[in-house]
């Protein structure tokens, strides 16, 4: 009784392992997962391309929160990363609280109200100041391409910060307003606060 | 030949007397009068700071879509005995100013129905609209001496403390800046 009840588990954990692996033939086929952004990264001289993309998994998008302006989304979303030694995958799973007083359909709108000559530099200012998205970063897994798991003695990460509107935050940001759209069918900056 | 040395120590002469004049030294910076301070994020609040010298401002725009100038700008870096000169030109392009794109955004919806106002934001990013372009630079010491100009690091010469300008950069505020200053108004508010 004992040792079917082993072989039961076995077969179980076997089975929630096949699950909850990633492949790069699945982020590629299955319409659930949506390329959101891509960046690629040329080096002069001999060395190759270096290639990143993001995956947002639109099926795990849950809101947390709904209290306009204010919004809280929850989400998993994979990182694909080609380099010329193989693919490697990261999950992620990121929760990002907005604030659409910031977007800017609402900066531009303030703007345009409280002046007689609505300044576009100062959006640019303000939303550079604030973008209105803060988020909290967990990195799960790490994969293979084939989608073997990755057993790595470095820590996963955890980040709990604003998003900064720069390139170095542009792919997270990619991914916050993906799950905006998935959630709420609207790009977040396109949210006009009155 | 006792000519030709005459010559070339008159020549001497007169470049270090020339080069004497144009030297600059932090004190003389500080006449408002001359200089505009640009208060940067990037300042470390050690005394560091850009400063724009306002009677080189010059507008030398040929075309009607970009509009361009070239003025001098010094950086000081206390911390390393620097006051950096650079003779520097700056190309907008109208087209790309924000408040031309905000403008644009129902023809942009129209034509790409998907197309948000954070795609104008990234658009920005992939090309801010200005170009600044370093035409000479001079080092001196915050006394005003002149001092050799380093230069730059090999596969790193287009970095300056004021270029390249990309949108998301201190260097582009610096440019938005110095446009306000020839045509009082900033480039990105500027709609066509």
């Amino acid at each position: 009784m004992f040792r079917k009840f082993l072989l039961a588990c076995m077969v179980l954990s076997a089975f929630t392992v096949q699950t909850q692996a990633i492949s790069i033939n699945e982020l590629n086929g299955s319409p659930q997962f949506k390329n959101v952004y891509q960046k690629t990264d040329s080096y002069q001289g001999t060395y190759p391309k270096d290639r990143l993309i993001n995956y947002l998994n639109t099926y795990s998008v849950e809101a947390l929160e709904y209290a306009a302006p204010h919004y809280k989304l929850k989400g998993t979303f994979y990182t694909v990363y080609t380099y010329t030694r193989g693919t490697f995958i990261t999950e992620y799973e990121v929760t990002a609280t907005y604030n659409t007083n910031y977007s800017l359909g609402s900066l531009i709108h303030a703007s345009q109200i409280a002046q007689p000559s609505p300044s576009m530099y100062a959006v640019i200012k303000a939303a550079q100041d604030d973008s209105g998205i803060q988020i909290d970063l967990r990195e799960v897994k790490r994969f293979n391409g084939d989608g073997t798991e990755v057993s790595s003695t470095v820590p996963l990460v955890h980040q709990l910060r604003p998003l900064d509107r720069s390139r170095s935050d542009q792919d997270l940001f990619a991914i916050a307003d993906a799950m905006f759209v998935v959630a709420y069918q609207q790009h977040f900056d396109d949210i006009v606060v009155k | 030949m006792k000519r030709f040395l005459f010559f070339m120590a008159l020549l001497c002469v007169l470049c270090i007397s020339f080069n004497s004049v144009k030297a600059i030294s932090n004190a003389e910076l500080q006449d408002t009068s001359r200089f505009e301070h640009i208060i940067s994020k990037g300042d470390t609040g050690g005394g560091d700071g850009k400063y724009i010298e306002l009677s080189t401002l010059r507008d030398i725009s040929t075309d009607a879509r970009t509009k361009s100038i070239e003025t001098k700008i010094y950086v000081v870096l206390p911390s390393s005995d620097l006051i950096r000169e650079y003779t520097i030109r700056y190309d907008y392009n109208l087209t790309y100013s924000f408040a031309n794109l905000v403008a644009r955004m129902p023809e942009f919806t129209q034509r790409f129905p998907d197309f948000s106002l954070n795609d104008i934001w990234n658009l920005k990013m992939d090309e801010s609209g200005i170009v600044g372009t370093v035409k000479a630079q001079q080092d001196y010491t915050l006394n005003g001496e002149s001092k050799p100009t380093q230069p730059g690091y090999k596969g790193y010469e287009h970095v300056t403390f004021l270029t390249p300008t990309d949108f998301d950069f201190e260097s582009y505020h610096v440019a938005n800046r110095v446009f306000k200053k020839v045509f009082g108004i900033f480039y990105d508010d500027v709609s066509r």
